[in-house]
């Protein structure tokens, strides 16, 4: 089947979707390992087939396709012509910088932190005009807090020490 | 039939008063706002509006409220065709060929279609719901686990159609999501799966982080690399209504699509994304040409629009009809009637007729004004969002999506998933894995796993998916489905046809 | 430039507009400004040393979701507690976990009372499984509100059997399916105590939505289901759904020709309660200022006709601080018994 399916798409050899396929079937792997260590509850329905049946059949059936993929890709003749635009080095560090928002969330709170996480993130994307980077920051920060803590009454993290002092000023 | 005449009069004449007029339409701008608002689902605006509501009589309370619940889940395909980004979690099939087709330059006639299916479904459903109600209700109450378990196997069965140029790819990412649903505790049996001891993560993946990511923070992400100072490309966006050439290419699809979703919504704890997802997949295995699904065509909008807003109405059929909340909203609508001391059910027709038919009249309304009321909403919203830079437009999107999926739970582990996902979703496009099998394995997996082990439990072992007719059937259709592309592949290569030629 | 200036009052509009339909309602619908009825709810003398509490809105968490028995819980009370505190409450879901992830939401909050966990029966068997991984001494159970009561019910239009002794003869000769919802949790003892002391042979099935457990039951999928009788009191007055045993003291009102478990020698009382915890360490005063008003909301008009059309009236619900912590603290005790006799925690509870 494996050899039918590279006949019959052609296909080509690219070395992103090998490393794709590979971090599925290590992950699928490991995955496994823990559904092995999930316990079984001795209450419940002895026709239950359990905890453990549903993801065990998934995770091999996710070993068994992408290693399919990673032969496909080994085999494959000629190698894919890389269509993808480079990322620019600022994309990397605006991605840094979202996962750090996540991250100063709970410390800093949803209200100091977001104007300050928006400006940064609009530079480090090469947004350089001050009326889109100042202008943008104040907009975007009023229609969230009016939005969401506001009128829908969302409790979005407070952060800590003072910054939770200045969120009881807005929701 | 007289019975049901005289009540439809009775609803029109008891919603004929300015208030509550005024609040119908009120209702239904609140849900075009709340639907194109990732974040926003309707269940959580109907929650806000029930305290506000309790001053009022409950027929205005209500209308306001179903017409809040029947647009915003249409106003969530806005969104979705513009961005890609679902404002509500009913329109993630919507993104599969609304966004490509609005990629491809016809934004304006996406978003007719969707508009359009919208409408149609929702006004079916709601005249379904004024005429047969109860026993839509209780036909629907036939279907054990057995049978859900069937539907929903071979709405999966069809991902292995999906992508026919990468069915490997298709199918991987198809289990790739129904194992995500598996994270999280075990229905069943109480066990915790793959929480690594962190409490938050006994909750799960919630489907709605897992989809912005996939879409809207991963397209985000590409919006930004482009010159971030640069205005989108589209503006003033007039939606177009399919012509009568196009609609009656759709007509099939609305034959199918209409009362799939309907019924879907009928079953109690399915939905309308469920709905919207089976319409869909149901689409591509009928089509003939299931390879062109993906690129944007108007069978991939029509199918699932129309069966969400169908499924909607679906679920009401069964709340006003048994009681019986379908859905997370109509869940708080029966809270809501509850403390209006209002108690729907099978005699909600007999005690409070004016009541019931004020409320279905409403949905009806409700529906046709999406036709008429949303080509103003999206005119004016695409005049605000396209004049925006398109860095910050981008900026924007990720930060809706990521406050947005922690509003759903209040969770912070949806905020990592939010971005986590965004990141996935953007490596695994690049390199040509799809993303639209991860979404229908998410959002039917916990339901295909606790309703295949409740028909163990409940028929006693395997015999029991083929104990009824309609079961047996479905399950047999899915092997079929599943198996067919590789049936056909495996014959044409073995023919020596030209392979490949006419599938790329 | 000036097309610049027009882009951003543009969005201004499109904000402003979106908050102006929204906010127009709190206004004109609403009308509920606290102040207002004031005269009309019951004074409570402040609390001595925070004569200003509450100075901001409090947030009610929710460890269900909107929709739920608990939400609805939590927002029947907070209409009344907010006239008489005299601000404004804010409910916020946090579902997940049988309730765990909001239990363990509370204790991330500052102990200034203005955080109030609405919860129920599931607790202490959170603490007892670990699900929980917190300790009773991190929280101050402030009041038990309300004490449901369980039922099994049939399909009232089953062939089998039509009550509970026709109920126990099938039983004990063929398998029936009793439902419940939630796994290990409280429905899952309640229908494990009656099966065993009734002697029945049986399969428990769990449903994650009430509502799809009662379409199961209506449509012949199960055979019982233990459910308390106001969720499903339309399918019971409609006929299509009815109670065969009830757990409680004496049989209920409305239901006069229900028996209880007690006439069948079955000690099985218990039912679903609900109720209030803050976080261990709030000010004695405002924890005692909050009992007060919770027990005031409890009294009004208004929450009583919300249990009354809920059924959750059958039973005395209120328990104040001293009396609820000792219920929960025999609960965990009995539970831990329980529960390891079905084997939920045998061994410690590995998390994987």
């Amino acid at each position: 089947m494996m050899e039918l399916l590279a006949k019959k798409f052609d296909m080509c050899r690219s070395r992103g979707d090998t490393i794709v396929a590979l971090a599925i079937l290590i992950s699928s792997f490991y995955f496994l390992y823990l559904t092995f260590q999930l316990p079984i509850p001795k209450q419940g329905s002895t026709l239950d087939v359990g905890p453990r049946a549903f993801p065990m059949i998934l995770l091999m059936g996710m070993i068994v396709l992408s290693a399919v993929i990673i032969v496909q890709n080994i085999k494959a003749k000629r190698i894919c012509e890389l269509t993808e635009t480079p990322h620019p080095r600022n994309f990397w560090i605006g991605v840094a910088f979202l996962f750090l928002y996540a991250y100063l969330l709970d410390i800093v709170g949803f209200v100091v932190l977001t104007p300050i996480a928006t400006y940064l993130f609009m530079y480090a994307i090469g947004v350089r005009s001050k009326k889109i980077l100042i202008g943008g920051t104040l907009i975007l920060w009023l229609v969230l807090t009016v939005t969401f803590p506001m009128l829908m009454e969302v409790q979005l993290p407070r952060g800590v020490w003072i910054f939770r002092e200045i969120s009881y000023f807005f929701y | 039939m007289s019975g049901v005449i005289s009540g439809i009069l009775m609803g029109f004449t008891s919603i004929l008063d300015p208030l509550t007029i005024g609040l119908l339409i009120a209702g239904v701008i609140i849900g075009l706002f709340a639907g194109a608002t990732p974040g926003i689902s309707g269940t959580m605006i109907v929650a806000i509006l029930l305290p506000l509501t309790f001053k009022l009589d409950s027929i205005p309370a209500f209308v306001m409220l179903t017409a809040v619940y029947a647009v915003a889940v249409f106003s969530g395909s806005i969104t979705a065709v513009l961005f890609r980004t679902p404002g509500a979690p009913e329109a993630a099939a919507t993104t599969f060929d609304g966004y490509t087709m609005a990629k491809k330059g016809f934004p304006h006639k996406a978003l007719g279609y969707a508009m359009f299916s919208s409408f149609l479904g929702g006004t079916l459903g709601a005249i379904a719901l004024l005429l047969i109600a109860p026993q839509l209700a209780r036909f629907a109450l036939k279907f054990g686990p057995a049978e859900t378990f069937a539907l929903i196997l071979m709405a999966l069965a069809m991902i292995s159609s999906l992508d026919v140029k990468n069915q490997t790819k298709a199918i991987l990412m198809g289990i790739f999501g129904l194992f995500l649903a598996m994270i999280g505790m075990d229905y069943m049996t109480g066990v915790e799966r793959y929480t690594f001891g962190v409490p938050i993560l006994s909750a799960g993946l919630h489907f709605i982080p897992v989809l912005l990511g996939l879409f809207a923070v991963s397209e985000a992400l590409r919006m930004i690399q482009e010159d971030p100072e640069v205005k989108q490309k589209i503006e003033k966006i007039k939606t177009t209504l399919p012509t009568w050439e196009e609609f009656k290419r759709l007509i099939p699809t609305y034959i199918r699509a209409f009362p799939l979703g309907l019924f879907i919504g009928i079953l109690p704890g399915v939905g309308a994304t469920t709905a919207s997802l089976v319409a869909y997949s149901t689409e591509v295995r009928s089509s003939k040409t299931p390879e062109k699904f993906g690129t944007g065509i108007p069978q991939g909008i029509a199918a699932p629009e129309c069966a969400n807003n169908a499924a909607a109405m679906g679920a009401l059929v069964i709340l006003l009809a048994l009681g019986i909340p379908g859905s997370a909203t109509t869940a708080v609508m029966l809270g809501g009637l509850i403390l209006h001391g209002l108690r729907p059910g099978p005699l909600l027709f007999t005690l409070y007729p004016k009541f019931a038919y004020a409320i279905m009249v409403a949905a009806l309304i409700a529906n046709i004004l999406i036709i008429i009321m949303s080509p103003a909403f999206i005119r004016f919203f695409s005049n605000v969002v396209f004049r925006i830079p398109r860095g910050m437009l981008g900026t924007l999107i990720i930060l809706f999506c990521v406050v947005g999926s922690f509003a759903m739970r209040n969770n912070m582990f949806d905020v990592w998933a939010v971005l986590l996902f965004g990141l996935v979703g953007y490596v695994l496009e690049r390199y040509g894995y799809p993303l639209a099998p991860i979404v229908i394995g998410l959002v039917l997996g916990s339901l295909a796993e606790t309703e295949f082990r409740r028909t163990l439990i409940t028929q006693g072992g395997f015999m029991g998916f083929f104990s009824s007719p309609i079961s047996t059937g479905l399950i047999l259709v899915s092997i079929f489905v599943f198996v067919y592309p590789f049936i056909k592949s495996a014959i044409a290569s073995r023919r020596g046809l030209k392979v490949g030629s006419g599938k790329e | 430039m000036s097309k610049k200036v027009s882009t951003k009052s543009l969005i201004l509009v499109g904000a402003v507009l979106a908050l102006v339909v929204l906010a127009g309602f709190t206004g004109c619908v609403g009308e509920q400004k606290p102040a207002e009825q004031a005269p009309e709810a019951p004074q409570i003398p402040k609390p001595a040393n925070h004569p200003n509490y509450p100075e901001r809105p409090i947030t009610f968490i929710v460890n269900y979701g909107a929709g739920g028995g608990t939400d609805r819980f939590a927002r029947a009370m907070a209409a009344p507690m907010e006239k008489i505190l005299g601000q404004k409450i804010v409910v916020v879901n946090i579902p997940g976990g049988a309730g765990s992830i909001g239990e363990d939401y509370l204790l991330k909050q500052p102990a200034d009372g203005y955080y109030v966990l609405a919860m129920g029966s599931d607790f202490p068997i959170n603490l007892v499984t670990g699900r929980n991984p917190n300790d009773l001494d991190d929280y101050y159970p402030l009041a038990r509100v309300q004490y449901d009561t369980g039922t099994i019910m049939i399909n009232a239009k089953d062939s089998r059997f039509s009550n509970l002794d026709e109920f126990l003869e099938y039983a004990k000769k063929n398998k029936v399916v009793i439902a419940g919802t939630g796994a290990g949790g409280f429905d899952e003892v309640m229908v494990t105590k009656f099966a065993k002391a009734a002697g029945i042979k049986y399969e428990y099935v769990t449903y994650d939505k009430a509502g799809k457990m009662h379409a199961a039951l209506v449509g012949g999928h199960i055979d019982a289901m233990f459910e308390e009788f106001g969720p499903p009191m339309s399918l019971i007055e409609s006929g299509d759904v009815k109670p065969i045993v009830v757990f409680a003291e004496k049989r209920v009102e409305g239901f006069e020709d229900v028996p209880t478990a007690l006439e069948y020698g079955w000690d099985i009382t218990q039912g679903r309660w609900r109720g209030f915890l803050l976080k261990a360490g709030v000010p004695e005063d405002i924890a005692q200022y909050l009992e007060q008003v919770a027990y005031a909301a409890y009294q009004t008009p208004e929450y009583k006709e919300f249990e009354k059309n809920s059924y959750l009236h059958l039973r005395e619900g209120w328990l104040g601080h001293e009396d609820f912590t000792k219920l929960i603290k025999k609960e965990i005790q009995d539970y831990a018994e329980i529960l390891k006799e079905l084997g939920y925690i045998e061994e410690p509870q590995e998390t994987v």
